[in-house]
């Protein structure tokens, strides 16, 4: 079958491509930034409403689906709400003598002193491979590449791409993603993986260490890429084979990353360049 | 008009693409899941700007068509973690074979969007995919082939006639009285003869 006529046709696809070409390695070398940012500020704005809009409507359907579990699921969560507010006494008796020795020591806990930057999700990447959302900070407010991405439940993901108003964040459930963990009580220590279905595990966990269905997954800080004890999620499996040399456990991420709505950035946290001393090592 | 038009309709497209379609079928997913387990855990999307410019390029004149490739292209890597350009790329293709398509059957059908819109999407996934393994990233193939292309592929399916049919009611106004249609009109009657 022949699909074109005229050889105009062909050359004004290939010049196009040339064009598109072009961009991209313009893109990647990062000249194309300032343009990019002003043909999206007005998108930005759009699809940040929009995005509100939709949570709020995602979230009513999917409260009245739910009524009847939810009624079940409020009477177990009261019983546990009971029993965590008998622990909470016992961990502020705790934190007040850890305060204490703390003071002494003038010791100040890394977390203490890091900087966050609100900021909230305005689109989601559109590829459906890559795993990434679309933030509303930027140069402008000092969000660099590297910056860990966190909320109140936890690790979301890193500053990939960053333009003057906008950035965009590799969340952890990409399958490049890959995060220092530890598991919080044997402390053995791994490597969260994003995993194609959403889901994250936990690998290369040496044989010998306990793992604990349940247990909370924190950041290491093993790497540099991320400050340590950030949870990023809980054991939900363990997977163990004889003739593996590493066990590996399901992890659940507390976070819906399908209805992101505000992140922060940890703005005070620069990761650290290791490749410095692989250099020096080929050398 | 049209090539105005253009940044328009695939803003809103690209708006909807990013925020209400994947957060809806996030949800319908997870209804889903509830009643048959093959629908757990998939998050397959609608390429709407992608179905777009194919419905465009179907009727339209190549060069409209590229303009509307082109804008799709920039407009869905601002939203992703793709260079620039890189998308404008993949729709340019497909612009350039569904308006070249269109050309050579007598009239377009159902069946005709229908095969149009599945080669497209496989085609733009594979590019997609393509781009970000020279970006350096590492996909599983197999899995994201069950989990992304498949659905994708279902949902693409479904929405693209509908699609077609409102992006033919926008081009039937806005060429009633433009030099498009008229352009149209003969470079198609030639085409016949």
């Amino acid at each position: 079958m022949r699909l074109n006529g005229r050889p105009g046709r062909f050359a004004m696809l290939l010049s196009m491509l040339v064009i598109c070409g072009l961009l991209v390695l313009l893109g990647i070398a990062g000249i194309l930034a300032p343009v990019e940012s002003a043909v999206a500020t007005p998108l930005y704005g759009v699809n940040g409403a929009l995005n509100r809009l939709s949570i709020t409507i995602n979230r009513t359907i999917d409260e009245l689906n739910n009524f009847g579990r939810l009624r079940e699921r409020i009477a177990e969560l009261e019983e546990q709400l009971a029993r965590r507010q008998i622990e909470l006494l016992q961990l502020r008796e705790a934190a007040s003598d850890y305060d204490r020795l703390a003071n002494l020591l003038s010791y100040t806990s890394a977390l203490d002193e890091q900087d966050f930057l609100t900021a909230d999700v305005i689109s989601i990447d559109q590829t459906g491979i890559a795993r990434s959302v679309t933030i509303n900070r930027g140069t402008r407010d000092g969000v660099s590449v590297g910056m860990p991405v966190t909320t109140d439940l936890g690790l979301v993901g890193r500053i990939i791409r960053v333009s003057a108003n906008a950035s965009q964040v590799q969340l952890i459930i990409d399958e490049n993603s890959s995060v220092s963990s530890r598991l919080q009580t044997t402390r053995a220590e791994g490597s969260i993986i994003g995993q194609a279905s959403g889901a994250l595990r936990m690998t290369f966990i040496v044989l010998d260490e306990e793992i604990l269905q349940g247990d909370l997954v924190i950041t290491s800080g093993l790497g540099g890429n991320f400050p340590p004890d950030i949870v990023v999620g809980q054991v939900t499996s363990v997977r163990q084979f004889e003739f593996e040399l590493f066990q590996e456990a399901e992890v659940r991420s507390l976070i819906d990353f399908d209805t992101l709505e505000q992140v922060l950035v940890v703005s005070s946290f620069q990761p650290i360049d290791l490749s410095v001393f692989d250099s020096q090592e080929g050398s | 008009m049209g090539r105005y038009l253009s940044i328009l309709i695939l803003g809103v497209a690209a708006a909807l693409s990013t925020t209400i379609l994947p957060q809806l079928l996030a949800l319908a997913v997870s209804l889903a899941g509830n009643i048959t387990p093959a629908f757990g855990n998939t998050r397959g999307q609608i390429n709407l700007v992608m179905l777009v410019v194919l419905a465009w390029s179907v009727r339209a004149e190549l060069s409209s068509a590229f303009v509307w490739a082109f804008v799709g292209g920039i407009l869905i890597d601002l939203f992703s973690i793709l260079p620039l350009g890189a998308s404008s790329a993949g729709l340019l293709i497909i612009a350039y074979f569904a308006n070249g398509v269109a050309r050579q059957v007598y009239r377009v059908r159902v069946f005709t969007i229908l095969a149009m819109t599945l080669l497209a999407t496989v085609f733009l996934y594979a590019f997609t995919f393509a781009a970000l393994l020279l970006l350096g990233n590492q996909y599983d193939f197999l899995a994201q082939l069950r989990m992304v292309l498949l659905p994708t592929l279902f949902y693409n399916l479904v929405v693209c006639i509908p699609i077609y049919g409102l992006i033919r009611v926008v081009q039937r106004r806005v060429w009633a009285g433009g030099s498009e249609f008229a352009g149209s009109l003969t470079r198609a009657a030639g085409a016949r003869h």
